[in-house]
């Protein structure tokens, strides 16, 4: 999958020095980028760091886009390598299991209201925070296969792409991730309920 | 077939990535299986969970910010940007580059297109000339004559030397190993040389994984001393490189991975391509993983050929964070007591790299007791994604990354306090396999019916006795210059001090996976499961006592580990136990 005309453009004008182009870039695909990457770490604060080393990061490396993929594929890619250094210039790889609720450290993401019950609010800011907590006991290649799939909607080819692994092993990576985060939903359900 | 493969089918059915087959063998599980529709329920479950992942918004604060930052960083390309047209290399690079270390101005792409261009011209003057010449042996008449004299003098890795036509029909698939990415004709001429030559030229593809990850008792392993402490497995590389590896040298992955085609591995069963035609790890195509499986099938229990270790190159993404790390290693007293790691006497300054088993590990990190945290450094990425990996810090791809950024890290140990530099390395096998790299005097390989075979290291316990290697950042040969580590001197001082410097990691993927779950991740699956995954051939009673072991390592407060590996984890196991999902299903479920 190459990358969109517009995006093409965008990407050309970025490389001719407008900064304004990479700018549009920026504005199309952010928000994206920041729910995936919401997933992958524990806070939003720190998903917007990500978020903006990336697109930084993209902008310095766009002459090494290739254009065989889409941008966001490229671009998931680079906010994936900030993240994993992220992670582990923080050194919070043990304390992933920790609670994501951490205020210290950007506070609980808000959820947008989409206006249901107040029930229903509650009840799918618990999913939330249950699916987060889980994802979080997972190792980061389940999260990111997860995040691609789920949240970002990719078919198999695109994760493949993203993720440099055959399709045959999205496929199975895949399984497994969704196994283990069902393990961990369980076992988070039960601990939840002592 | 099984359970879990059903699920599998399960699962990309839910995706819609089934094949029509698939899609009706599933569509009729589900219709007569409760357990299938609970695992679709589940997964669908998941899905909706996602799908209420809280809409988050980038701030325009922070969107501001990248915008100036952006704007900020091309007012200052353009400044120097004539400049850096002119020598080539990318801005970024060369910022990030230039606030690292004072060796950043070498401008890398004009010499790897030279490189390339100088090793291209070489490769086809070389076929010419074998042409000429009656397919004349450049192994045992080029570069790598140069390899085997200088590693001899220098008390380096004596290449083992084969013997028979067959072994040298098999050197040929070695050349085709090596030169994936190069000339196949070459490879296949190799093959039909039928001349016997040295293995040396072999093993001199595995220059990255010989550097840093050398395994357990294997020819990579032999010549990781050569890599690091001598100078001639530089020259086999460069050898290696004009052979075969040129097709990819300046252009990544490929080329770099190509030159580390054929390492030996003792320990490792990786014939999980067998189940995987596709399977492209690390820039090792599914050709190589075939041929590697088939020649581990044909001789279980021998040394052979693995892919394993050719993928290994340490390319930390952080120095600044390894360096840290080894200070506070240092800082935390890892001398005296206890710290001796497979034979190595106390005190004794080594920096030590281990291949081994998570279980091993276990043990050795059991052993460092002072440290207080677990970090994994993952120094194993896709090589296109290494540029991004190393945030700039590596401008262009180089065979000798991995050397850059270790005296990168260093030169940052030591706060540039130590301006000439040696190196002396030491590895350290696992599961009874030890061999020190520079006591490793070489040994006799034997290659036939498409299994190469090498006989077990000879350890001759004196570490010492293998030459240093200088070095300085730019991974250039080192002189008297200021800018060079003195690494040796630096250890040598450490040694006085009575300490000691560790590097600990395992190179093997499915033993890195392992302890980044296990410690990292701080996902310590039972063992009973875990050991299923691994390898049969390594699961056994003592392994067991190690994983339990493993499993106590605290993972708070824990202890440093710096790994030196791979992160593409079980897969290949995993993808082994199951049966290829174009195999008929057996209604086992």
């Amino acid at each position: 999958m190459s990358a969109p005309h517009d995006d093409q453009r965008l990407i050309a004008e970025t490389l001719a020095g407008d900064c304004q182009a990479f700018g549009r870039l920026v504005a199309k695909y952010q928000d994206r980028l920041l729910g995936s990457m919401c997933a992958m770490v524990r806070n939003e604060s720190d998903a917007q760091d990500i978020v903006q080393d990336a697109l930084v990061m993209a902008f310095r490396k766009l002459h090494l886009f290739s254009g065989r993929s889409s941008f966001y594929t490229w671009l998931f890619q680079v906010a994936r390598n900030v993240a994993i250094s992220k992670l582990r210039s923080q050194k919070r790889t043990v304390s992933l299991d920790g609670s994501p609720h951490d205020s210290a450290n950007g506070g609980p993401m808000t959820v947008e209201d989409r206006g249901p019950s107040p029930e229903d609010h509650l009840r799918r800011e618990e999913d939330v925070e249950l699916l987060r907590a889980a994802l979080c006991r997972l190792s980061e290649e389940f999260r990111a296969i997860l995040v691609l799939r789920e949240m970002d909607d990719m078919d198999y080819e695109q994760i493949a792409e993203v993720l440099e692994i055959p399709v045959g092993t999205v496929r199975s990576r895949l399984h497994r991730a969704r196994a283990q985060l069902r393990v961990e939903l369980e076992s988070l359900m039960k601990a939840a309920e002592r | 077939m099984s359970k879990i493969n059903w699920d599998e089918l399960i699962s990309a059915y839910l995706d819609g990535e089934l094949l029509e087959s698939e899609r009706v063998q599933v569509e009729e599980l589900l219709a007569n299986d409760e357990n299938a529709r609970q695992t679709l329920e589940s997964f669908a479950a998941q899905r909706k969970m996602f799908q209420q992942f809280p809409r988050v918004m980038f701030s325009a604060e922070a969107r501001q910010r990248v915008l100036a930052e952006v704007t900020q960083y091309a007012a200052r390309r353009q400044r120097p940007q004539s400049a850096q047209a002119s020598a080539g290399i990318s801005d970024g690079a060369t910022h990030r580059l230039h606030s690292r270390n004072r060796w950043a101005h070498i401008n890398w792409r004009p010499a790897t297109l030279f490189a390339v261009s100088l090793a291209s011209l070489l490769m086809v003057g070389f076929i010419w000339l074998r042409n000429r010449d009656g397919i004349r042996d450049p192994l045992a008449h080029g570069p790598h004559t140069t390899l085997e004299d200088r590693s001899e003098h220098e008390g380096g890795v004596r290449p083992p030397t084969l013997h028979s036509r067959s072994e040298s029909n098999e050197m040929g698939r070695a050349g085709d190993f090596a030169n994936r990415d190069g000339d196949m004709n070459e490879a296949n001429m190799e093959m039909d040389d039928g001349q016997p030559r040295s293995l040396a030229g072999t093993d001199a593809p595995g220059f990255l994984g010989r550097g840093i990850d050398a395994g357990p008792g294997s020819g990579s392993e032999s010549e990781g001393g050569g890599e690091m402490s001598g100078r001639g497995s530089d020259v086999a590389t460069i050898a290696q490189g004009g052979l075969g590896g040129v097709g990819g040298l300046g252009v990544g992955n490929q080329g770099l991975l190509a030159g580390d085609r054929l390492a030996v591995d003792s320990g490792q069963r990786l014939d999980a391509a067998m189940h995987d035609p596709h399977a492209k790890l690390g820039g090792v195509d599914s050709l190589a993983w075939n041929e590697v499986a088939q020649a581990e099938q044909a001789s279980p229990e021998s040394e052979t050929v693995s892919v394993d270790q050719m993928c290994i190159v340490v390319v930390p993404d952080d120095p600044e964070q390894v360096a840290r790390l080894i200070k506070m290693l240092l800082n935390n007293g890892l001398s005296g007591d206890g710290v001796s790691l497979d034979g190595l006497s106390s005190g004794q300054v080594e920096v030590v790299l281990v291949h081994a088993s998570p279980a091993v590990m276990a043990k050795k990190i059991s052993r460092i007791a002072e440290v207080t945290e677990v970090v994994f450094i993952d120094t194993l990425k896709p090589i296109e994604n290494v540029a991004e990996m190393a945030h700039g810090v590596v401008p262009t791809i180089r065979r000798d990354a991995h050397r850059i950024l270790l005296a990168q890290v260093f030169n940052n140990v030591t706060q540039g306090q130590n301006p000439h530099g040696r190196f002396r390395q030491h590895a350290v096998g696992g599961r009874g396999e030890s061999s020190e790299l520079g006591a490793i005097e070489g040994r006799e390989g034997t290659i036939s019916d498409g299994v190469v075979s090498m006989g077990r290291a000879q350890v001759a316990g004196k570490p010492d006795s293998q030459p240093t290697h200088p070095f300085n950042i730019a991974g250039e040969q080192a002189s008297d210059a200021a800018d060079e580590l003195d690494l040796n001197n630096w250890l040598n001082s450490l040694e006085q001090q009575g300490q000691s410097l560790y590097f600990v990691g395992p190179g093997h993927r499915g033993q890195t996976a392992e302890i980044q779950k296990r410690l990292v991740f701080g996902q310590i699956p039972p063992a009973e499961e875990s050991l299923e995954r691994e390898d049969s051939a390594r699961r056994n009673i003592e392994q067991q006592a190690d994983v339990d072991e493993l499993s106590s390592v605290p993972q708070e407060n824990g202890r440093y580990l710096i790994l030196f590996g791979r992160d593409l984890p079980l897969e290949k196991y995993l993808q082994r136990q199951q049966p290829r999902p174009d195999q008929p299903a057996t209604g086992d479920r």
